[in-house]
C-alpha cells in the first residue's frame, strides 16, 4: 500500500514536472519493485535520456535491462555507470554476467577479473 | 624426593599360583614394588609371591572387593598404583606405554581398555577399567561387588591406550562368580544408591532379563549426574534395554540424549543405528554408522572407550546394505568386520554367501590366504565348509594339501577328499582310510548312497542301504528318509509325507545337488516331498535352484504353494533377481506375471530397463543392417577442441576451486565445450544465480543436445520456475553456439521438445520437434527424436516409415540409440528418486551408460 501511495504521489508530481529525471527514476524504481517491467522501463529510459550521468539512474536502468534479458544494452549502461563508480562490485559482477549472457566470453573474463581486483582492494 | 617409588603394582590373589610368575615378570622393570593381598590361598600363592619379591599381606575374606583393594592401597608406597589381577595381563606391546602416563601432571587416573570377550557377561561397567591412579590417601574404594572410587573424590581421568586381556577363559568366570553374589548385599546396604542400582541393571541385562533391568536402570538414571564416570554407560544400558523390549520411542529419546551429551561415546550411534534399522529408517541408520566410523578413526576422542566392538559396527552396516540388496557393499562391510578384533566366525558364512552371489570368489581366496598367514586352522575349516556348501569341490581338493599341513594327514582330511569325489559323482571304491567305527564313516556312507543315485546304481544303493540300517550313529528318521528316496527314485513309491526339519534339510541338499549335477528329472521327483515340508524361506530357496536352470514350469508349481501376499512378493523379488543376473529375461517377465499383479519395488525398474534395452538393441541392430552410407546429412559433429575464449572464461571463474575440487586447468584441453558450460553452470548454481546457470546449461545443450547432465539440469530448472524459464528462453537475445542450431527459435522449440520428452509427454514433444525440424542443422537431431518417440510409443511401423522416407544414416541410427538410452536412464532416475539406496538401479544405469560407450568405441 505504501508503494502505491508513493507511486500516486510521485505521478502527481510528474504531471507538474514531466522532465524531472530524478522523479522519473523514482517512478521507475517503484514500478520495478511492483514488477511492472514495461512501464518501469519506459520511465527509467526517459530518465536516462534526460540525465545519462546520474549514477542512480544509470544503475537502475541497467538493472532493469538485465531483468528484461537485454544484455547488450545492460552491459553498455553498466559500462557508463562504472566509469563514474569504478569500484561498485555488484555492478562489475552484473556487467560480467551480461557479457556472459551475450556469449562475449573474453569481455566477461576481463570483467570478472576486475571484480576480483576490486574485492581484493576492498579487503 | 629423588629415588622415591613411582609405581606400586597391587594384586589381590586367591589360589593364583599358576599365573604369578608371568604376572610379575611381565611388569618387572616398570613397577618399583609389588603389593599382594592374599585372601587365604590354599596353594602356594602367598609363598611364591614372597619369593618373587612381593610384599604379601593376608586378609580374611569379608565379602568385599573394596576391602581387599583398600588394604593394597594402605601398604602401597608408590606415588602411583596399578591394579591388575593375576589372571589378567597387559598386552605386550602396551606395557611400555604405562610409565610415560605417570608424567602427566594434569591427570589423576587412567582408564584402561579391558577386553572381556564373554558371551554370558558382555556388558560391564567402565568403572572397572580404572586401573592406574595416583596413590592419595583419600582415594579409597567403596562397595562390595564392583568396587569404585566415587567420582567426587577422584576426577581428572583419561583414557589410556593400554589394553588388559584375560589369560584364560575361566579367569573371568571365576572372578564374576565371586563378585555377582555380592550384589544383593550392596543393594541391601545401599538401596537408593544409583551406582548399585545401575550394577543390578547390568547383571539383569547380561541375563537378558530386559524388563526386569528397567526399573533399576531407570532409578539409576533418575539419580545420576552426567559428570559421573558410569553415566554414559548407564544411558547406553537403558537405551539398549528399551531397544530389546522394542520400546522404540523411549529408546530413541535416551539414545538421542546420549549422543548429545556424550558425542564421542560411539556406542550410542551403533545402538541408534540398530533402532533405525529395525524401523526401516535406513538413511538415518547409515548416517549414524558413518559418524561412528569417523569417531573411531580418532580413538583418542573415544572417552569412555567403546564397549561395542567395531566388528559389530561393520556387521550392522553390512546388514543394512543387505536389506537394501546392495550386496557388494554388504560384502565389503562384512569383510571389514572380519578383520576386527573379536569378530564372529559366523561372519565368514555371510561373506561366502555374498561372494558367490556377487560373483567375487576372490574374496574367499583372500580370506583363505589371510587365515593361512594367521595360522588359524579353525577358520580354514569353516572356509572349507563354506566351499563345500557352494559345491566348490575342485577348489577344496586344491586346498587340501594346505589344510593337511595344519591338521595333519588323517581321517578328517581323507574324509574331505572322499566327500568331494563322491559329490562330484565319481565312482569311488576305496574307503580303507576311514575306520568303520568313526563318525566320518557313517557320514560317508550316506554320501555313497547318494552317489549311487547320481549314477543310477540301484543295486549298490540297495546294498549300502542295508549296511546303513546296521549303523547306530545314523538316526532312524534319516534312515527312513533314505529308504523313502530310494523308493521314489525306483518308482516303488509316489506319494509325499511331511518330513522333520533335519530330514527336510537333507532332502533339500540332495535336491539342489541333483540339479547341480544336471539330474533334473530326479530333482523334480523329490520336489513334492520337499514342498510338503518347506517353510517360506525354504520354498524360495528351492525355486532359486530351479531358476538357475530356467525351468519356468517348476517355478510356477512352486509359486502355487505360496499363499501370503508378502511371501509371494518376496518370492518374485528373489527369483527375478536371480533370473536377471543370469540374463533370463523372458522367464523373469513370466515370473513377474504369476498370480496377482504385485509391486516388486526397485526390481520393477530394473526389469523394465532390461527388457527395453534388449528390445532397443535388436531394433538398432536391424536398422544398422539396412543403413545407407555417405548420405548428404552431416556427420555427427565431433566436439573438437574447446573454444579458446570460453576456456579463458572458465579459468577466470576458477570454478573448480569454488566447488572445492581441483583447480581449473587440469586436463581442460580435453574438455568438450558442452562440459565446460556444464561446469560453469554448476559454478553459477552454487552462487545461487539460477538464470546464469540456466544459460550455461542451455549452452551446453547447444553443443551436445544429448548431454544427460545438461538435460537433467534444464528440466529441473524448468520444473522449479516454469514461467521464469519461459521468459528467459523466449526473450533472451543471444545467438546459439555450436553446430546444431542456427536460430534462436529452432533451439527454443528443441528445448521444449526435450523437456516434454523427459516428462514422457510424447505427443507435445513430437509437435515441438516437428517445428524444430525446419532448421537445416538441427534437422537430424529433431528427426532422431521424432523417430525415437514413435518407436517408444510402440508405433514401430511409422517410425520405420519416417526413417525410410527421410533416409537413415549410421549417424542417425547412433543418435536414435543414444536418445532411447537416455530415455531409459531418465526412467531409472525416477526409480532412483523413489529408492535412493538401491544399488540395483545404480548398477543398471552404469551398465546402460557403459553399453552406450562401448558401442560408440566399437564404431
Amino acid at each position: 500500500m505504501n508503494s502505491l501511495n508513493d507511486l500516486q504521489r510521485k505521478l502527481g508530481l510528474f504531471l507538474k514536472d514531466p522532465e524531472n529525471p530524478r522523479l522519473l527514476n523514482g517512478i521507475g524504481v517503484l514500478l520495478y519493485q511492483m514488477e511492472d517491467w514495461e512501464n518501469a522501463g519506459r520511465y527509467l529510459k526517459k530518465a536516462y535520456e534526460l540525465d545519462p550521468s546520474d549514477q542512480d539512474i544509470l544503475y537502475n536502468y541497467a538493472a532493469l535491462l538485465g531483468t528484461r534479458f537485454r544484455w547488450k544494452e545492460a552491459a553498455a549502461v553498466y559500462g557508463v555507470y562504472l566509469a563514474l563508480c569504478p569500484h561498485d562490485e555488484e555492478a562489475i559482477e552484473k556487467m560480467g554476467d551480461s557479457f556472459y549472457q551475450l556469449g562475449e566470453y573474453d569481455s566477461a573474463a576481463r570483467t570478472y577479473e576486475l571484480l576480483r581486483e576490486a574485492q581484493k582492494g576492498a579487503s | 624426593m629423588e629415588g622415591g617409588k613411582r609405581l606400586s603394582l597391587c594384586v589381590v590373589t586367591k589360589d593364583d599360583e599358576e599365573f604369578l610368575p608371568a604376572c610379575f615378570g611381565e611388569l618387572q622393570g616398570i613397577a618399583d614394588e609389588t603389593i599382594v593381598v592374599d585372601l587365604g590361598s590354599r596353594d602356594g600363592t602367598a609363598a611364591l609371591a614372597q619369593r618373587l619379591g612381593a610384599r604379601v599381606h593376608q586378609m580374611k575374606w569379608g565379602d568385599s572387593c573394596s576391602e581387599a583393594k583398600n588394604l593394597c592401597l594402605d601398604h602401597a608406597n608408590g606415588r602411583w598404583v596399578l591394579f591388575l589381577q593375576p589372571g589378567e595381563k597387559i598386552r605386550e606391546e602396551h606395557v611400555e606405554r604405562i610409565l610415560p602416563l605417570l608424567d602427566n601432571p594434569n591427570v589423576e587416573g587412567y582408564l584402561f581398555h579391558v577386553n572381556n570377550p564373554s558371551e554370558e557377561h558382555s556388558v560391564s561397567s567402565p568403572v572397572q577399567s580404572l586401573r592406574l591412579f595416583r596413590n592419595r590417601g583419600k582415594y579409597r574404594f567403596r562397595y562390595r561387588s564392583f568396587e569404585r572410587i566415587p567420582d567426587e573424590l577422584l576426577g581428572a581421568l583419561e583414557l589410556a591406550p593400554v589394553t588388559v586381556v584375560h589369560r584364560d577363559d575361566s579367569v573371568l568366570s571365576r572372578e564374576l562368580d565371586m563378585r555377582i553374589p555380592l550384589l544383593p548385599k550392596d543393594l541391601e546396604e545401599h538401596p537408593q544408591d544409583g551406582y548399585v542400582q545401575y550394577l543390578v541393571g547390568i547383571e539383569l541385562l547380561n541375563r537378558r532379563q530386559y524388563g526386569e533391568s528397567l526399573p533399576y536402570l531407570q532409578a539409576a538414571y533418575a539419580g545420576a549426574s552426567f559428570g559421573e564416570l558410569f553415566a554414559p554407560h548407564l544411558l547406553k544400558c537403558l537405551g539398549w534395554a528399551y531397544l530389546c523390549l522394542q520400546r522404540y520411542e523411549e529408546a530413541l529419546e535416551i539414545l538421542n540424549e546420549g549422543v548429545e551429551k556424550f558425542p564421542f561415546y560411539s556406542d550410542f550411534l551403533i545402538l541408534r543405528a540398530e533402532l533405525h534399522k529395525q524401523r526401516e529408517r535406513y538413511g538415518e541408520a547409515f548416517q549414524d554408522l558413518n559418524d561412528c566410523i569417523k569417531i573411531r578413526e580418532k580413538p583418542d576422542t573415544c572417552a569412555p572407550g567403546p564397549e561395542i566392538g567395531s566388528a559389530v559396527l561393520f556387521e550392522t552396516l553390512g546388514e543394512l546394505h543387505e536389506r537394501l540388496c546392495n550386496d557388494r557393499r554388504a560384502l565389503r562391510c562384512y569383510c571389514r568386520a572380519c578383520e576386527q578384533d573379536g569378530a564372529d566366525d559366523s561372519l565368514l558364512y555371510s561373506i561366502g554367501r555374498l561372494a558367490q552371489k556377487t560373483g567375487l570368489p576372490e574374496m574367499m581366496e583372500n580370506l583363505w590366504a589371510q587365515s593361512v598367514r594367521q595360522k588359524n586352522p579353525q577358520r580354514l575349516m569353516i572356509l572349507t565348509d563354506i566351499l563345500f556348501q557352494q559345491r566348490e569341490y575342485p577348489k577344496i581338493l586344491e586346498n587340501l594339501g594346505c589344510l593337511e599341513s595344519f591338521l595333519g594327514k588323517g581321517e578328517q582330511t581323507e574324509s574331505i577328499r572322499l566327500s568331494c569325489s563322491l559329490m562330484l559323482g565319481d565312482a569311488v571304491e576305496d574307503f580303507s582310510a576311514i575306520d568303520r567305527g568313526s563318525s566320518f564313516y557313517s557320514q560317508l556312507l550316506l554320501q555313497r548312497i547318494e552317489n549311487c543315485w547320481f549314477r543310477d546304481d540301484w543295486p549298490q544303493a540297495q546294498r549300502l542301504l542295508l549296511e546303513m540300517d546296521g549303523v547306530q550313529e545314523i538316526d532312524a528318521p534319516l534312515k527312513s528318509l533314505f529308504r523313502l528316496i530310494q523308493d521314489l527314485f525306483t518308482g516303488r513309491q509316489t506319494g509325499t509325507q511331511a518330513l522333520g526339519q533335519p530330514e527336510a534339510e537333507t532332502a533339500v541338499q540332495l535336491h539342489n545337488h541333483l540339479l547341480w549335477l544336471g539330474r533334473q528329472e530326479k530333482a523334480s521327483a523329490l520336489l513334492p516331498l520337499l514342498l510338503a515340508s518347506a517353510d517360506g524361506e525354504g520354498v524360495v530357496s528351492l525355486a532359486q535352484e530351479w531358476a538357475r536352470h530356467d525351468r519356468f514350469p517348476m517355478l510356477r508349481t512352486i509359486f502355487g504353494h505360496i499363499s501370503g501376499e508378502e511371501q509371494q512378493v518376496a518370492f518374485k523379488q528373489r527369483i527375478i533377481e536371480q533370473l536377471l543376473s543370469d540374463g533370463l529375461l523372458e522367464t523373469a517377465k513370466r515370473v513377474m506375471q504369476l498370480g496377482k499383479p504385485q509391486s516388486i519395488g526397485d526390481l520393477e525398474y530394473v526389469l523394465w530397463a532390461r527388457f527395453f534395452t534388449e528390445k532397443l538393441r535388436k531394433w538398432i541392430r536391424g536398422l544398422r543392417g539396412g543403413a545407407q552410407e555417405n548420405k548428404e546429412e552431416e556427420a555427427f559433429p565431433a566436439s573438437g577442441r574447446p573454444d579458446d575464449a570460453l576456456l579463458r572464461l572458465y579459468h577466470s571463474l576458477n570454478p573448480g576451486a569454488e566447488a572445492g575440487e581441483g583447480a581449473a586447468g587440469e586436463d581442460d584441453a580435453n574438455l568438450a565445450n558442452g562440459e565446460i558450460q556444464n561446469r560453469i553452470g554448476d559454478f553459477y548454481e552454487k552462487q545461487k544465480k539460477k538464470e546464469m546457470a540456466l544459460c550455461a546449461y542451455l549452452r551446453a545443450l547447444q553443443w551436445d543436445f544429448l548431454n544427460e547432465y545438461a538435460q537433467k539440469k534444464v528440466k529441473a530448472l524448468f520444473k522449479e520456475a516454469p514461467d521464469g524459464f519461459r521468459d528467459f528462453l523466449e526473450q533472451t537475445e543471444w545467438v546459439p553456439e555450436g553446430e546444431w542450431f542456427c536460430h534462436r527459435e529452432e533451439f527454443v522449440y528443441f528445448v521444449y521438445g526435450l523437456i516434454h520428452f523427459q516428462s514422457c509427454l510424447f505427443e507435445q514433444s513430437y509437435a515441438f520437434f516437428s517445428q524444430t525440424a525446419v532448421g537445416e542443422k538441427s534437422y537430424p537431431a529433431a528427426l532422431a527424436y521424432r523417430v525415437g518417440i514413435l518407436w517408444l510409443e510402440g508405433k514401430e511401423v511409422e517410425a520405420g516409415a519416417l526413417l525410410d522416407q527421410k533416409g537413415k544414416t549410421a549417424e542417425l541410427i547412433l543418435l536414435l540409440d543414444r536418445i532411447c538410452r537416455s530415455y531409459v536412464l531418465c526412467r531409472l532416475e525416477e526409480g532412483r528418486q523413489k529408492y535412493p539406496y538401491s544399488e540395483r538401479i545404480s548398477r543398471e544405469r552404469k551398465q546402460i551408460r557403459n553399453g552406450a560407450d562401448n558401442e560408440k568405441d566399437a564404431r
